[in-house]
């Protein structure tokens, strides 16, 4: 591990330590079986893609994938827009340092 | 107006590139073949300079380039686990921030690289991972309406959908999301049982019908609650991915009385009994989610896609539950469909371009053979560029008359015939192939020419016009995606004890005849049939006919062109390298019949059966 790849590391937990696991009493999916719901489907926001849904990212740049998490957490989760800018650095650093090392990921279960 | 459109799945596994002319798919391949890495899940741009090739088109042509999902709602739920997750998850954080961050955000920039362009849109265009699923099985299907079903491990947060296509339109209307997932269910159990995740789910749906379903209960009461329309949750704490690296935790081994079974070691009766189970829960619920799709759109017609729609067993009881009177399942139903999809849902959700369903009822999927072919020219100069005896054979009745008698005669044929297959299953273009007739077929190709387990069943390639004479099936299935029971007048009586004593030797069971086409029978007289209809691959379809009338039986064994671990063979190098390592008699390139007799001693040593990772 260089000095860059290093000090990429080190944001990336220190993103963890201050920005996810603060927030771990959140409940933000069920975990496990409801008695009182009739059914586990959940509606869709939306039902079909329009000419504007497949335009998420306006390019490969920092900028755009601030803009791009902000576009979504508004409408979803306005309390993660904050994290937006720290996201969006955090990949133009890992995107420096990373190229996609592993030819299959270990953890391909998880669907990353 | 005339379209064309580039579709790229990829880094998650089976990386793939289509592109889509009009409506149509004109190209499609998985990276896999040319980069001779199972599952390749980098960006696909081999793949990518085949399609442009193939439909002789430059980047900068290019109506739009579509990625077949959402980085950014992926991250989302990237960021929701590890909070749920906790402190400890930061490992799996960690990675993921590698993966998703580091790499698929950037997915314009390996756009640009390869192809040089984003195309005439000027912007990299993104579906939804459940869409592309979606529009891959709408779209290519004969139906001008249809239920949707859409069933995988995870796309961004969906797990299943359910919705409706009608002409152009696509809508998806209910979904069950992560972390409650089907299809992450069976892989739990794929890994529990010493599989590889993502490729051994085939060999678990293999390995069922050599177990009694006995955990069913057991997996109802702990791991999932299913509702009666289907919907469905898991309980998190039997499972390892919501905060660690592996699918199971100590908790679903204590349910299952003991770990994980290691890879490659002996399987014993609770594998068998474990792969039951699951596979008679999976069965159930894909049932109910269907009863379900039909009841909320009305449909008479299903197509399906998403990993689970593989699950051919689960498939053929869907469509033997008569719910809906047709199904339609998309061949490359796993992440490699998704770039087809993904094309299509620009095409017609995008420039909001009409429709067509080809008029003869059948599908636009045009029997699957999208990827590369080589002409007898290319095959010929190969054969002579390298000093390979060959036996050039020009006429096609002659050609194919040697082939089935070697057939016939016991043998096993590679078979490399027009356009690759695009999917995971060999149709008859990239195919080893046998007698079925012979009860010593399926342990004699597993272990000397496949080198895989000795359970593992094989596949019929049956005369579309045949198939009721053998199998109990009133459906088309051109790409393997039904199973269907052999028509019991063709049984033979099993032996209860095989199964009850507690014996775990499969081979036993294995090499006991249970037919009259025993090769293509499994345990439980099933079989993964594959209709061959002479439009959509007419040499395939005339050497089965010409097995038939040398021997009177209209089916023939058909196999992935490959070795355990290996790709499926593109190019007519890597057929004749498999088939000079493994026990093939005789290899067809096109019109050339390259006889094992007449070959050179290989230099190989034997340290190429450790050039593919097991799978």
């Amino acid at each position: 591990m260089n000095s860059t790849e290093s000090s990429t590391a080190t944001n990336v937990r220190d993103f963890f330590d201050a920005e996810v696991a603060p927030r771990a009493a959140a409940a933000l999916f069920p975990t496990a079986a409801d008695p009182a719901a009739e059914t586990y489907y959940v509606r869709r926001r939306s039902t079909t893609m329009t000419p504007s849904s497949f335009e998420i990212l306006g390019g490969a740049t920092q900028q755009a994938i601030e803009d791009g998490l902000k576009a979504l957490w508004t409408e979803q989760r306005p309390d993660w827009v904050p994290l937006a800018p720290r996201v969006a650095a955090l990949a133009a650093e890992l995107h420096q340092v990373q190229e996609q090392e592993e030819e299959l990921s270990p953890f391909i279960y998880v669907m990353f | 107006m005339s379209r064309t459109i580039l579709g790229i799945s990829g880094f998650y596994h089976d990386s793939a590139a289509a592109l889509v002319r009009d409506g149509q798919i004109a190209a499609a391949a998985q990276e896999e073949r040319f980069s001779r890495k199972k599952h390749d899940p980098r960006f696909p741009h081999h793949a990518i300079n085949y399609c442009l090739e193939e439909g002789f088109v430059d980047g900068s042509e290019l109506d739009a380039i579509v990625f077949y999902d959402n980085p950014l709602l992926t991250f989302d739920r990237v960021l929701a686990n590890s909070i749920m997750a906790g402190a400890n998850s930061y490992p799996q954080f960690e990675k993921a921030c590698t993966s998703v961050l580091g790499v698929k955000f950037w997915v314009e920039e390996h756009v640009r690289r390869v192809v040089g362009s984003l195309g005439r849109a000027g912007k990299l265009l993104f579906t939804e991972h459940h869409m592309s699923h979606a529009a891959s099985a709408f779209y290519p299907s004969p139906f001008e309406e249809a239920a949707i079903l859409t069933l995988d491990g995870v796309g961004e947060w969906a797990t299943t959908t359910i919705g409706f296509g009608h002409g152009n339109k696509l809508d998806l209307f209910e979904q069950i999301e992560y972390p409650h997932s089907l299809g992450l269910l069976y892989s739990a159990f794929t890994y529990f049982c010493g599989f590889k995740v993502n490729s051994g789910e085939y060999k678990l749906m293999g390995l069922a019908p050599y177990g009694t379903p006995r955990f069913a209960d057991t997996i109802r009461q702990h791991l999932i609650n299913v509702r009666e329309d289907g919907s469905y949750r898991l309980n998190t704490q039997y499972f390892g991915y919501l905060n660690g690296l592996v699918m199971t935790n100590d908790k679903f081994a204590e349910l299952f009385n003991g770990p994980a079974r290691k890879p490659e070691t002996r399987i014993s009766r609770r594998e068998m009994d474990l792969a039951a189970s699951v596979q008679a829960v999976t069965e159930d619920i894909v049932i109910r989610i269907g009863r379900h799709a039909q009841k909320t759109t009305g449909a008479k017609n299903l197509v399906m896609a998403g990993g689970v729609a593989l699950n051919c067993v689960a498939n053929g009881k869907l469509l033997r539950e008569r719910i809906f009177d047709n199904i339609w399942i998309q061949p490359a139903a796993g992440d490699a469909g998704g770039a087809p999809g993904a094309a299509l849902a620009a095409h017609h959700l995008y420039f909001n371009e009409p429709r067509t369903v080809q008029p003869n009822q059948r599908d636009s999927q045009h029997g699957s053979y999208l990827g590369p072919r080589f002409s007898p020219t290319e095959v010929r100069a190969y054969l002579d560029r390298n000093s390979i005896p060959y036996e050039p054979v020009a006429d096609t009745s002659e050609r194919l008359a040697k082939v089935a008698q070697v057939l016939a005669d016991g043998k096993v044929v590679g078979f490399l015939s027009g356009r690759m297959e695009f999917g995971p299953r060999s149709l008859g273009a990239r195919s080893i192939l046998g007698d079925p007739r012979r009860a010593d077929t399926q342990s004699l190709m597993n272990l000397r020419i496949k080198y895989r387990e000795s359970f593992r069943p094989f596949a019929p390639s049956v005369l579309a016009e045949k198939c009721g004479e053998y199998f109990d099936l009133n459906a088309e299935s051109p790409y393997m995606l039904l199973v269907a029971p052999v028509h019991e007048h063709r049984r033979l009586p099993m032996s209860e004890n095989l199964f009850q004593n507690g014996d775990d030797d499969m081979i036993q069971i294995v090499n006991k005849p249970r037919s009259d086409v025993p090769a293509v029978t499994h345990v439980d007289y099933s079989a993964r049939v594959q209709t061959v209809h002479k439009d959509d691959h007419p040499e395939f379809h005339r050497l089965i006919s010409e097995f038939e009338r040398l021997t009177g039986c209209g089916v023939i064994v058909n196999t992935s062109f490959n070795v355990r671990g290996e790709p499926i063979v593109c190019t007519p190098g890597d057929a004749y390298r498999c088939f000079m390592r493994t026990g093939m008699e005789l290899l067809v390139l096109e019109d050339c019949l390259v006889w094992k007799s007449q070959q050179p001693n290989i230099q190989d040593d034997e340290s190429w059966k450790t050039e593919y990772e097991l799978d």
